[in-house]
């Protein structure tokens, strides 16, 4: 039952602007990114990781939360049209299925986009002619990035579920992001405790050196726990919840 | 059209609309409050002029994608209750367009009026010791207002225009990145993103030395004429959208 969810939530995907956002909006941190790190080549020396800097600062920062955002409106939005609320919970599928299915294609376009932007930072650093390939680290950096997306797709899931608009929670996930910055400049730590930090922390943001070196079983367990709990409370709202 | 302009109210009475502007408002005060911990004398002595060098930056990064979710909340209640046909029984096409228009641009204005108020605010409360530039106070409404409005008018045309609201916001995502990112870009090529404009407005340049950490400000004098071709340029749009928006059958 879940595979034929998950089918169906790929084929209300298919021939959708979602893939708009998903390809167009990593390339303006990429061109202005690498822009950028052509224009202060006196004081970035580093390299890869001097452009990476560059890349990641506000891509992770503000604008991913809401690019997960627009995915999990999207995702909810045909739900909201019409009665297809009531189509759906008086279908015979499990909730479980019906939100682990969003869910698993929320992932799998975040995924997309995390290495379409990696694909776009190799491209960017062979085109200003950086020696070699993308150093491991950053790879991992990538990796981490995308696990704090799914926390965060977890979150947003339960945003565009619960608000019928589809423009609101893309605002939540942008203010999320700030917040995330402020509490996270404030105390590293602090990070920990707010999903939309998580991102800017795993990719490493702006910073050449590991940020999570000493913490990264925090990290991981702040993902799990950001990730099942609003799972379980998207799970919660659909089995005791009547359709409105 | 006053009518027009009190049924887009009372549409939107539990739309909690203004919950977005107030949102933001929230956001910046959080931001201003963990910026002006532990301010040294000499911050306090720059304190206004740096807010006013420092809010149109944080504009150029919230303002667009606040804009396209404020423009897209209030247009897709007439798109997913599929209402514009039988709205324009009852109205003109003329009156429904600009009446939602100036109903998203009051939700603008209280956002306006919330910063104006927490650079006042920040001023009492931290005890800056340089006094605020009336002018300058002015000219960064009067900017912040007008860009807002000409973005708006962009974001209130495609919210109609697509009855799939996720372009607009896509759009509007985009416009942030662009806006943010122009700031680094050569003038040459940021006078051409109007997501930037927030910041092309600015009414202070700021230096900083690295070897003394140092910072200080040099006021700019106001682009007037830009301004005014600003201002034509956002007429304009308003014109040609609202012509194209009319002609466009539901």
């Amino acid at each position: 039952m879940l595979l034929s969810c998950i089918k169906n939530e790929n084929r209300k995907l298919h021939h959708s602007v979602i893939w708009l956002a998903c390809v167009f909006i990593p390339i303006i941190p990429a061109v202005m990114g690498t822009g950028n790190y052509q224009m202060n080549l006196e004081i970035l020396h580093d390299g890869w990781y001097s452009l990476w800097t560059q890349f990641s600062l506000f891509y992770s920062l503000f604008f991913f939360p809401p690019m997960i955002g627009l995915y999990a409106a999207y995702l909810w939005r045909l739900e909201h049209f019409n009665h297809n609320w009531n189509t759906l919970m008086t279908m015979p599928v499990p909730e479980i299925d019906i939100c682990l299915s969003k869910l698993f294609v929320l992932c799998k376009v975040a995924v997309i986009t995390q290495i379409w932007m990696m694909i776009l930072f190799f491209l960017c650093g062979k085109y200003i002619g950086l020696p070699g390939g993308i150093p491991i680290d950053m790879i991992f950096w990538s990796l981490r990035g995308t696990l704090a997306a799914f926390a965060i797709g977890s979150c947003q899931l339960f945003l565009s579920m619960v608000i019928r608009s589809f423009a609101i929670p893309i605002g939540i996930a942008l203010g999320g992001g700030i917040v995330g910055m402020l509490l996270t400049a404030m105390n590293s730590s602090y990070g920990f405790f707010w999903p939309y930090a998580l991102m800017f922390m795993g990719m490493n943001a702006n910073k050449s050196a590991n940020v999570l070196s000493g913490t990264m079983a925090a990290y991981l367990i702040s993902n799990v726990f950001f990730f099942v709990l609003f799972l379980g409370i998207v799970l919660f709202i659909l089995k005791k919840k009547d359709c409105k | 059209m006053k009518k027009a302009l009190y049924n887009e109210f009372y549409k939107g009475r539990h739309a909690y609309v203004w919950a977005i502007p107030l949102a933001f408002i929230c956001i910046t005060i959080l931001w201003q409050i963990f910026c002006n911990q532990k301010l040294t004398s000499e911050q306090l002595a720059y304190g206004y002029t740096y807010l006013l060098y420092q809010f149109p930056i944080m504009n150029s990064l919230m303002m667009p994608l606040m804009i396209a979710v404020l423009a897209s909340r209030l247009c897709d209640m007439e798109i997913k209750g599929d209402t514009i046909k039988q709205l324009y029984t009852l109205q003109s096409r003329k009156a429904f367009y600009d009446s939602k228009f100036f109903h998203e641009a009051f939700f603008l204005l209280l956002f306006v009026i919330g910063e104006c108020a927490i650079i006042c605010l920040c001023g009492t409360i931290y005890h800056y010791t340089d006094n605020l530039n009336m002018t300058a106070f002015g000219q960064f409404g009067a900017v912040t207002f007008v860009v807002g409005l000409v973005i708006l008018m962009l974001q209130h045309f495609l919210s109609l225009r697509f009855t799939n609201q996720i372009l607009p916001l896509i759009i509007g995502l985009a416009g942030s990145f662009l806006g943010l990112f122009a700031m680094f870009l050569p003038h040459t090529v940021s006078r051409w993103i109007i997501y930037s404009y927030f910041a092309e407005f600015q009414t202070a340049k700021m230096y900083w030395d690295a070897n003394t950490r140092e910072m200080w400000f040099t006021p700019l004098s106001f682009p007037y004429v830009k301004f005014v071709l600003l201002l034509i340029l956002g007429v304009a749009l308003f014109i040609i959208s609202q012509k194209i928006f009319a002609k466009r059958e539901v």
